[in-house]
């Protein structure tokens, strides 16, 4: 279970971001990984996780999202753990706007990868009191340590 | 109460959109809906407790309904499995 937190780099955790839409949280993420991974396309990521969003929203209900793409050619996956100052719109199944956001990208092939990589998700952020830190985080240091530090059974 | 075995048979698995389609077709109904796998029981009325389940194809699982509408929410069910929720494999 602690695989999971080993998909976020350094780098690749944003703390109360002020993001507004859905659409300035993809930009930022896209961004980011993009940074780090200079064989991913800034633009490509992008539309890859709004094209997803239009299959149905990746919004998990109480404030929590798992935006994904497959990627071809990916070798590992990728995850990128975002935390919104206020919470944003996301067509969530309750209706609610999300403040946590886990996003993920995984190998196009990689079909058990992936479900297990969105179970460890779920599980994690199915922690209501777990959440709350992460919301209470004020910055990337402090919701790197929760996030890498996390232990769940 | 019915208990139903059924067979993940989609390419992908209980992936997020399937996941999200199966909660979204055990929500429209009353009765209570539970998914088991191994010894593993979750509720299917949630997202994040289907997705925990990371069942992929060829996962054996055990339907659990129990209520007034179970009949109609069994065969619901068991219809968007076998319909790969409507994905092409």
């Amino acid at each position: 279970m602690a695989g999971l937190m080993t998909l976020l780099d350094d780098s690749h955790v944003l703390c109360r971001s002020t993001a507004q839409s859905q659409k300035n949280i993809f930009e930022l993420v896209a961004r980011g990984i993009a940074a780090t991974h200079e064989e991913l396309d800034e633009q490509l990521l992008f539309k890859k996780f709004l094209a997803r969003e239009k299959l149905g929203s990746t919004g998990l209900g109480e404030g929590v999202a798992v935006p994904h793409s497959r990627i071809e050619g990916l070798e590992y996956p990728i995850g990128y753990l975002l935390t919104l100052a206020e919470p944003a719109p996301y067509d969530a199944p309750d209706n609610q706007g999300v403040d946590i956001l886990f996003a993920l990208l995984v190998p196009e092939e990689s079909t058990q990868l992936h479900l297990d990589l969105l179970s460890e998700i779920a599980t994690l952020l199915s922690d209501n009191a777990y959440c709350e830190r992460l919301r209470k985080a004020s910055d990337r240091a402090e919701l790197l340590a929760l996030a890498t530090h996390s232990r769940v059974a | 109460m019915i208990e139903q075995p059924v067979e993940i048979i989609n390419r992908l698995g209980l992936h997020a959109r399937a996941a999200a389609k199966l909660v979204d077709c055990a929500s429209r109904y009353s009765c209570a809906i539970k998914l088991r796998k191994e010894s593993k029981e979750i509720d299917a009325k949630s997202i994040m407790a289907v997705m925990m389940l990371a069942a992929g194809q060829g996962s054996k699982l055990m339907l659990v309904l129990d209520g007034p509408d179970e009949h109609p929410a069994c065969e619901a069910l068991i219809a968007l499995i076998n319909d790969r929720f409507g994905e092409p494999d």
